[in-house]
C-alpha cells in the first residue's frame, strides 16, 4: 500500500516537474528568439539594403524586399579589385597573428598562472597596464620606430608583435589556466615532467576552449583590422581585405549600398568560421572533460 | 590652453625625436634602420627643411636625379583606372619623373596623413580641401605654390574660376594647392511632389520668401502631430561650412570680411538669417530637423525615399541619378536669392597639395599642374560626373553627364554652368584660429538646430567667446 | 616558432640541471633548489612578453609620458612646460565634461554588459535546438565593424525614420514624446550604451567558454545533494565562473574608459559635447589640432583612472574570485 502511495507521489512530483520544465522551456525560447530578433534585425536591414535601389534604403516604414536587386556592391569588387591579393594579405595576417599569439601568449600566461617567481604580481599589473594607455597616443612613436626600421608599407609591423604575447590574451589564458585544478601539475611533477611538459602536454590540451576563444578573437580581429593596415600600408598590393574594400567608399558622396555590400562580403566568411569553431571548441569540451 | 606664462625652453624637433630612440631602449635598432628608408624619405633632411621657414618666397631646391613621386589618390575604381592611364601618359612626357599612385580610403585618412607627416613618410602629392588643409598649412606642411603658378600663362589662369582660384590662397599667405574639382551647393527638388502639391517648380527668380512658402505648401503632416511625414525642405544644418553661406544672403556673415579674428554671428543681419532657418525648422516645422550629427551627408535619407520635396546639397548628378533610379522626376535649381538681393553658396576648394618636405618639389609641381590641366580634368568628369575646375572643360560637363545617364537631360544641369559663369559661389571663411572657433561654434549650432531648444540669440552670445578665443 | 624550439630544449633541461647539481659536487657548489629552478624557468617563459615590451611598448609609453610635459605639435613647435598641461587640463571645462561623460558611460556599460552577456551565455549554454545558429546570431554584431556600423546605427536610432522609434511607436508611444537619441543631450550617451550592448558578443563568448569548462561532476554532486537550479547557479556556476567574470570586468573597465569609435563615427562628440568622451577629446586635440603634449596628458590621466579602478577590482577579487588552481 505504502509503496503504491509513494509511487503515486513520484508520478505526481514528476508531472509538476514536467509542467515547470515546459514552462521554463517556453520562457527560455521566448527570450532567446526575442533577443536573437533584436540582435539580427539591423544586420538583416544591412543585408537587404546592400542590394536595394537607393530610393528604397531609407524608406519608412522599412522595406525589406528590394523592388529589384542591385548587385553592383558585390560585383564591382570582383571585377575591379585585385581581390585575390587582398585575400592573400588578409590570410597572411590572420595566420601569423593567430599562430603567434597562441604560442607566445599561452606560455607567458602559463608562467603567470601556474608558477611562482618574484615580482609575479607586479609584473602582471605591468602586463595589464599596457592595455590602459589609449592606442591613439602610442601610434605616432610606434610608427616612427617602425618607419626607422624600414617597415612602413610592409606587412611586418602588423604581425611581428604577435609573437611577443598580447596582454589581452595573456590575461585571458591566465584566468583559464587558474581554473584548472592544481593536483594535475603536482602529479605530473612527481612523475618527473618538466615545466615545459606540463605546459605543453597538460595545460594546452586541457585549454582547448580558451585557446579556441583566443583563436576566434584573433582571426576575427585581424580579418576586420582596419587602423593598423591603414596607417602602415601605402601600396594596394599590400592591402588586406578590410582596407581594400574600404576603397569602395572613397567617394565624395555616400554610397550606402556599397558600404553595406563590402561589410557583408567581409562578414560572411567570418560567420562560417565562427559556426564551425563554436562546434569544435565550445561543444567539444564537455566530452573531453576537465577532471583527470 | 594658457601655457604662455610657463617657462620657455625650446628643443629642436630633431633632438626631440631622438629622445624616443633612447627611451625605447632600442636606439641601436633605430640607428641601423635609419639607412633603409621607405619612399626615400630621411628624417634628417625633413627636419632641416621644416626649420627653414625663411625661404618661403622662393622655390625650394630639388634633389638631383630622376624624381620618384608618390601620389595619394582618393576616388573610386573607375577614376583610378583613368588616373593610372593618365599617369602613364604623363610619365612618357616627363621621362625624368616616376609617379606611384597609391590609394587610401577616406575613412580616418587624416590620421594616416598626420602620422606619416610626423614619421617623415607622407606622400609627395595628396588631396586636401579648405576645411582640413588649414591645419597642415598652419604646421608648415604644405608647399606654397605662389612661386610656381607664375609658370602659368594668362590664358591658362583665366580658365580657372576666379573665386576658387582665390580660395586656394585664403590663409597663411600661401597658395595651398591646385584645384581638383568643385562642389557647389544647389537646390534639388522632387518634381512629382511639386506636381502633387500643385506648386510651380522653383526657378531662378525665387527669393527666400518663395522658398519658405513652397516648403509650407509641400509639407505633409496628415495627423497634425507636428512631425510631418514629408518635409518641405532639407538643408545641411550639420556642417558649419555648408551652413554659413546663407548669412551673406542677408547681408551678414560668420566672420568679419577683413578681420579673421572677429566673429560676426551677433550681427543683426546674421541673426535674421540664422532665425529664418531655425523658425522654419522648429516653429513652422516645414524644414527637416537634422537627422544626424557630424559630417554625414544625410540628404540621401530624405531625398531618395521622398521624405523631403527639396534639398540643398552639393552637385553629384551621377550619384543622384543612380539612387533615384527613375523612381520619381527631379531637377536642379539655383539656391534662391536672399533678402540682400544676392545669391551666395559654398563652392569648395578641393585640391591637390604638395607636401612641404618632398624631395622633388619641381616634379610634384609638374604633376599637380597636369592633374588640374584640361586633359586630366576631362577624364575626371567622365569618371565621376563631378564639376571640373576649368571653363574649357565645363563646356563639356553637361554633355558628358547626359551620355553617362540620359535621364540627366531634363534635370537642368545647365544651372551649374550658369552659377560658375556668374561666379557667385565662394569658398568658406576661415578663422584665425579655426580650431578654437569650431570648439565653441559647433556645439552652439547643435544646441540651436539639432537639439532645437535654444534661440539664435545664443549664437550672438557666443560670438564674444569666439572673439576671445582668437586672441 | 623560434620560441618553441628553444623552450623545449630548456624544458627538459631544467630537470637535467637539477640532477647534475646533486650528482657531482667537487666543491660545495650552490645547488639550485626546485624553487629557484621554477623561478628561472618562469622568467624564461615570460621572456617573449618581456622582450616585446622592451622593444615595442615601453619606448612608446615613455615617449608619450615625456610628451605630456611639452607643448608640441611634433612638427614645428616644441616647448617644455613641466606640469603645465596637467594644470591646464583641470581648468579646461571640456576636459572635465569628457571625464563625466566617460565615467557615466563606463558606470552604465560595465555592469549592464556583464549581466546581459552572462544571461545570453547562460541561455546559449542550455541544450537547445539550433544552438549553433543562436550562438552565431548573438555573436554576429561583434563581427561588424567600421563605416557600416555608423550608417546602421544612425539609421536604427534616427528619431524620424529609424527602426527603434518606429517600433516604439507601434507600442503606442506618441510620436512627440519619442526620444531623439543621438540628437538629444539626455539620450546621446544611452544611445552609445545601446550600441555597445548590441556588440556584446565577445563577452558572451568568454562566458560561454567559462561555462563549458565547469566540470559536470560538480553539478551531478550538487544535484545528489538536492540543490535546485537557483542554488546550482549560486553555489556552483557563479564561483566557478568568477575568474571569467573577473577578466571581463577588468577588460570592460579598460575598454569602456577608452570608448572612442562610437563617438567618432556617429556623433563627433556632439550634440553640445554630450558624447565627448576622453579619447574623443584626446583624438581631437592630437590629430585635428596638433596639441600632442596636451593629448598625451589626457592619456596619462586616463591611464591613472583606469589603473586605479583595475587595482581596486584586483584587490577586491580575493573576496569573490575563486581559483581552482592558484599557487601563491
Amino acid at each position: 500500500m505504502s509503496q503504491l502511495a509513494s509511487q503515486q507521489q513520484v508520478v505526481k512530483k514528476a508531472s509538476t516537474y514536467r509542467i515547470s520544465y515546459i514552462l521554463s522551456q517556453v520562457a527560455l525560447y521566448t527570450a532567446l528568439i526575442l533577443g536573437a530578433f533584436i540582435f539580427i534585425l539591423p544586420l538583416l536591414w544591412m543585408l537587404s539594403s546592400s542590394v536595394k535601389p537607393g530610393y528604397q534604403v531609407y524608406a519608412v516604414p522599412p522595406e525589406w524586399i528590394p523592388d529589384y536587386f542591385v548587385w553592383d556592391g558585390y560585383i564591382q569588387p570582383w571585377s575591379q579589385f585585385p581581390m585575390g591579393t587582398f585575400y592573400k594579405n588578409t590570410i597572411i595576417l590572420v595566420v601569423l597573428n593567430t599562430l603567434g599569439t597562441l604560442l607566445s601568449s599561452s606560455i607567458v600566461a602559463f608562467a603567470f598562472a601556474r608558477m611562482r617567481f618574484r615580482g609575479r604580481d607586479l609584473l602582471f599589473v605591468v602586463v595589464l597596464s599596457t592595455l590602459m594607455l589609449p592606442p591613439q597616443v602610442t601610434l605616432i612613436p610606434t610608427y616612427w620606430f617602425f618607419a626607422r626600421l624600414g617597415w612602413v608599407n610592409t606587412l611586418t609591423p602588423l604581425w611581428v608583435t604577435a609573437f611577443f604575447g598580447a596582454p589581452f590574451n595573456i590575461f585571458l589564458l591566465r584566468q583559464y589556466f587558474m581554473t584548472i585544478p592544481l593536483e594535475m601539475d603536482e602529479a605530473a611533477r612527481m612523475d618527473g615532467c618538466s615545466w615545459f611538459d606540463i605546459y605543453w602536454r597538460i595545460m594546452i590540451p586541457l585549454s582547448a576552449p580558451a585557446l579556441g576563444v583566443v583563436a576566434v578573437f584573433s582571426v576575427t580581429h585581424w580579418w576586420n583590422e582596419f587602423m593598423g593596415p591603414l596607417i602602415y600600408l601605402n601600396s594596394q598590393e599590400n592591402f588586406p581585405l578590410s582596407l581594400g574594400l574600404a576603397l569602395l567608399n572613397s567617394r565624395n558622396f555616400n554610397n550606402v549600398q556599397a558600404t553595406f555590400a563590402m561589410t557583408s562580403i567581409a562578414l560572411i566568411p567570418m560567420v562560417v568560421i565562427f559556426f564551425i569553431a563554436q562546434k569544435l571548441y565550445i561543444q567539444g569540451l564537455v566530452i573531453s572533460g576537465v577532471k583527470g | 590652453m594658457s601655457q604662455e606664462e610657463l617657462p620657455r625652453r625650446t628643443i629642436s624637433r630633431r633632438s626631440f625625436l631622438s629622445m624616443l630612440a633612447f627611451s625605447s631602449g632600442a636606439s641601436l635598432l633605430a640607428a641601423c634602420g635609419a639607412t633603409v628608408q621607405p619612399g626615400g624619405q630621411s628624417i634628417a633632411s625633413d627636419s632641416e627643411s621644416s626649420n627653414s621657414a625663411a625661404e618661403e618666397a622662393s622655390r625650394p631646391a630639388q634633389a638631383t636625379g630622376p624624381a620618384e613621386l608618390r601620389w595619394e589618390f582618393r576616388g573610386d575604381e573607375v577614376e583610378f583606372e583613368r588616373a593610372k592611364a593618365n599617369i602613364e601618359k604623363f610619365m612618357e612626357k616627363n621621362p625624368n619623373i616616376k609617379v606611384k599612385v597609391e590609394r587610401a580610403p577616406d575613412e580616418q585618412r587624416d590620421e594616416k596623413l598626420v602620422t606619416a607627416m610626423i614619421g617623415g613618410t607622407a606622400p609627395d602629392v595628396f588631396e586636401a580641401w579648405g576645411d582640413i588643409v588649414y591645419k597642415f598649412a598652419d604646421k608648415d606642411q604644405i608647399l606654397d605654390l605662389n612661386p610656381y603658378v607664375s609658370d602659368l600663362s594668362a590664358d591658362d589662369l583665366k580658365d580657372f574660376y576666379k573665386w576658387q582660384w582665390d580660395g586656394f590662397a585664403e590663409f597663411n599667405n600661401i597658395r595651398f594647392g591646385m584645384p581638383k574639382y568643385v562642389n557647389i551647393m544647389c537646390l534639388w527638388y522632387n518634381k512629382d511632389m511639386f506636381d502633387a502639391a500643385k506648386v510651380p517648380y522653383p526657378d531662378k527668380s525665387w527669393n527666400h520668401d518663395d522658398y519658405a512658402n513652397a516648403m509650407k505648401k509641400l509639407t505633409i503632416d496628415s495627423d497634425n502631430d507636428g512631425l510631418p511625414e514629408v518635409w518641405g525642405g532639407w538643408i545641411p544644418a550639420w556642417s558649419w561650412d555648408r551652413f554659413w553661406y546663407r548669412l551673406p544672403m542677408w547681408g551678414g556673415d560668420v566672420r568679419d570680411a577683413n578681420d579673421p579674428a572677429k566673429c560676426t554671428l551677433d550681427d543683426p543681419k546674421s541673426q535674421e538669417a540664422l532665425e529664418w532657418t531655425r523658425k522654419l525648422m522648429w516653429d513652422d516645422k516645414v524644414l527637416a530637423q537634422p537627422l544626424a550629427l557630424g559630417a554625414k551627408n544625410w540628404s540621401d535619407a530624405v531625398f531618395y525615399p521622398q521624405k523631403a520635396a527639396m534639398c540643398e546639397d552639393g552637385t553629384y548628378p551621377q550619384a543622384v541619378a543612380r539612387n533615384v533610379a527613375g523612381k520619381f522626376r527631379w531637377g536642379y535649381q539655383h539656391v534662391p536669392v536672399g533678402p540682400a538681393g544676392i545669391r551666395k553658396v559654398l563652392g569648395t576648394t578641393d585640391g591637390f597639395c604638395i607636401w612641404k618636405n618632398t624631395k622633388y618639389p619641381d616634379a610634384a609641381w609638374e604633376l599637380v599642374k597636369f592633374l588640374s590641366g584640361p586633359i586630366y580634368q576631362e577624364d575626371q568628369v567622365k569618371a565621376t560626373g563631378l564639376l571640373p575646375v576649368r571653363f574649357s572643360v565645363l563646356e563639356k560637363w553637361e554633355k558628358i553627364n547626359v551620355e553617362q545617364a540620359p535621364e540627366l537631360a531634363d534635370v537642368n544641369l545647365n544651372w551649374a554652368v550658369e552659377a560658375l559663369q556668374e561666379g557667385y559661389p565662394s569658398s568658406r571663411r576661415v578663422f584665425k584660429n579655426q580650431n578654437a572657433a569650431a570648439e565653441i561654434i559647433v556645439p552652439a549650432l547643435e544646441k540651436v538646430y539639432s537639439i532645437g531648444d535654444t534661440p539664435v540669440s545664443y549664437l550672438a552670445e557666443i560670438a564674444q567667446e569666439v572673439n576671445k578665443s582668437q586672441q | 616558432m623560434l620560441n618553441l624550439a628553444s623552450l623545449s630544449l630548456i624544458g627538459t633541461g631544467d630537470l637535467v640541471m637539477a640532477q647534475n647539481t646533486t650528482a657531482l659536487s667537487k666543491k660545495p657548489r650552490r645547488r639550485l633548489s626546485q624553487r629557484q629552478i621554477e623561478e628561472l624557468v618562469a622568467y624564461l617563459f615570460i621572456s617573449p612578453w618581456v622582450i616585446g615590451f622592451l622593444i615595442f611598448t615601453v619606448g612608446a609609453m615613455l615617449f608619450s609620458l615625456g610628451l605630456s610635459f611639452f607643448d608640441t605639435d611634433l612638427l614645428s613647435r616644441t616647448r617644455f612646460v613641466g606640469p603645465g598641461n596637467y594644470i591646464a587640463l583641470f581648468q579646461d571645462p571640456l576636459f572635465i565634461k569628457s571625464l563625466w561623460v566617460t565615467s557615466y558611460y563606463s558606470l552604465a556599460v560595465v555592469p549592464l554588459g556583464t549581466i546581459i552577456a552572462l544571461l545570453i551565455a547562460l541561455m546559449l549554454n542550455q541544450k537547445i535546438v539550433f544552438q549553433g545558429t543562436f550562438r552565431v546570431i548573438y555573436y554576429l554584431p561583434a563581427l561588424v565593424t567600421g563605416a557600416a556600423v555608423a550608417v546602421l546605427w544612425t539609421w536604427v536610432l534616427n528619431p524620424d525614420i529609424g527602426l527603434l522609434n518606429g517600433a516604439l511607436m507601434r507600442l503606442g508611444i506618441p510620436r512627440a514624446s519619442l526620444p531623439r537619441w543621438f540628437l538629444s543631450e539626455t539620450w546621446a550617451v544611452p544611445s552609445i550604451i545601446l550600441m555597445s550592448l548590441w556588440g556584446t558578443g565577445a563577452n558572451m563568448l568568454l562566458y560561454l567558454a567559462g561555462l563549458q569548462s565547469i566540470p559536470t561532476q560538480l553539478y551531478d554532486a550538487a544535484k545528489i545533494d538536492g540543490a535546485n537550479s537557483f542554488r546550482l547557479f549560486w553555489h556552483v556556476t557563479l564561483p566557478m565562473l568568477s575568474p571569467t567574470i573577473f577578466f571581463n570586468v577588468v577588460l570592460n573597465i579598460i575598454a569602456s574608459y577608452q570608448v572612442f569609435t562610437q563617438a567618432y563615427l556617429l556623433t563627433n562628440g556632439g550634440p553640445n559635447n554630450a558624447t565627448l568622451t576622453m579619447v574623443m577629446y584626446l583624438f581631437r586635440k592630437a590629430f585635428q589640432q596638433f596639441y600632442f603634449g596636451y593629448a598625451s596628458a589626457i592619456a596619462w590621466i586616463l591611464f591613472a583612472i583606469i589603473l586605479a579602478f583595475t587595482l581596486l577590482v584586483i584587490r577586491s577579487s580575493d573576496a569573490w574570485v575563486y581559483y581552482e588552481g592558484s599557487r601563491r
